[in-house]
């Protein structure tokens, strides 16, 4: 199995794990916001993991900045769908940038041991 | 008017990915092995070598340690690799070689790209080989670089009485950072006394190169006759062809692409978009907007 679709593989599933789990964190209990969660993910998710990967390989632009713009554009797109149908979303804004930073950082934890 | 916005965007976001890929310059052959494993364990070789397989071709693989091969290449062709990959304790290189539809490479517009294991190739005889060949004839260089920066023309060799040159070195062409990189880090005296001096740095002929000490300038250095080997075997058996003589048969009429099915990365960016556009589509039908557009 080559490098690509495992990573993509992967990325998903721990960036569900994480999401659900911080969704879980913050209270949230509601079925339909969590299966919103979900798929928001897997909308967003393996776009961020392929571009990267994409731009990292067949580019020499600054991957920190290819980072930060795919991270932008996840945190956006998410916010966004999370305001338009999400029913216990207070702050879809504040809580897509958190469930993010949450993901991204325990995935550059897990990443050292991988 | 917004929603058509974010389709478009999204759309535009898809497509991305693919534009990237394709508009700006490849840097490296474009290989889904290569490039899966660019960052672990490809190593570096950027050394000459020769097809040379047992039975008078070398296939030449998808990927290392594949059965799926992409293209026969006859003995006697040589090429560069300039990577190489341990496949289970076998070194296999990265074939990139052109060719026309006729096979010749004179006038190439395709690439044939994969890998084949090393022994199948034998590496032409270079600085390596002759570092390798007289390992313990070579003593590093404890003398000053007075010759080189003397002012004359300086011969540059490929090694020592190859009788192959590689221009000359001037040092007062040289560029500042040239002449602060440039290194003599070994030496070697051969049978007629001479002493050669081994040159680090990239300088703007090339690196890698030797300079006779004894004599720089001289461009009429004898060939010893010992010191010319046409190749170096890999513990394959030595080819009589002569290289130039060697032709490229081309795959089978079931190209490459169609016969190894889409590359890796094409399939990816595929499976990506469905998974897009099918989370897209089953947030719509599922959830009806509550509030108001964006």
């Amino acid at each position: 199995m080559s490098g690509l679709p495992v990573s993509l593989a992967l990325s998903l599933c721990l960036t569900l794990v994480l999401e659900c789990g911080f969704f879980f964190l913050t209270g949230k209990r509601h079925k339909k916001d969590l299966l919103l969660v979900i798929l928001v993910n897997v909308l967003t998710n393996p776009i961020v993991v392929l571009s990267y990967w994409l731009a990292a390989h067949y580019t020499l632009w600054n991957r920190n900045l290819i980072k930060v713009f795919l991270e932008l554009f996840a945190v956006l797109t998410e916010a966004c769908y999370y305001k338009k149908y999400g029913q216990e979303f207070r702050h879809p804004l504040w809580f897509s940038i958190a469930a993010n930073a949450f993901s991204f950082g325990i995935g550059v934890v897990v990443q050292q041991f991988l | 008017m917004k929603k058509r916005f974010w389709i478009l965007l999204v759309i535009c976001l898809l497509i991305t990915p693919v534009t990237v890929a394709y508009a700006n310059p490849i840097l490296v052959p474009d290989n889904d092995f290569l490039i899966e494993h660019w960052d672990y364990d490809i190593m570096y070789s950027g050394r000459e070598y020769s097809t040379n397989g047992a039975s008078g071709t070398v296939s030449v693989k998808k990927e290392p340690g594949s059965n799926i091969w992409i293209g026969i290449l006859e003995n006697g062709i040589s090429m560069y690799i300039n990577y190489v990959y341990d496949y289970n304790g076998t070194i296999w290189g990265l074939v990139n070689y052109p060719y026309d539809n006729d096979g010749n490479p004179d006038t190439p517009y395709k690439t044939i790209t994969g890998w084949v294991p090393l022994d199948e190739l034998l590496v032409i005889y270079d600085y390596i080989s002759f570092a390798e060949e007289h390992e313990h004839e070579i003593y590093p260089y404890t003398g000053g670089y007075e010759l080189a920066q003397s002012g004359d023309d300086t011969v540059l060799w490929t090694w020592p009485n190859s009788g192959v040159n590689k221009g000359t070195l001037h040092w007062n062409s040289l560029e500042e950072y040239e002449q602060e990189n440039f290194r003599i880090i070994s030496a070697y005296t051969d049978e007629q006394g001479r002493e050669w001096g081994f040159c680090y740095g990239q300088i703007y002929v090339d690196e890698n190169v030797w300079i006779c000490l004894s004599d720089p300038t001289s461009t009429t250095l004898s060939t010893s006759a010992t010191s010319i080997p046409a190749s170096t075997s890999n513990d394959a058996p030595t080819s009589t062809e002569n290289p130039s003589t060697g032709t490229w048969q081309p795959p089978e009429p079931a190209d490459s692409l169609r016969k190894n099915g889409l590359s890796t990365t094409t399939v990816s960016v595929l499976f990506v978009a469905v998974l897009a556009v099918g989370a897209m589509v089953l947030i719509r039908v599922c959830w009806k907007p509550d509030k108001g557009d964006l």
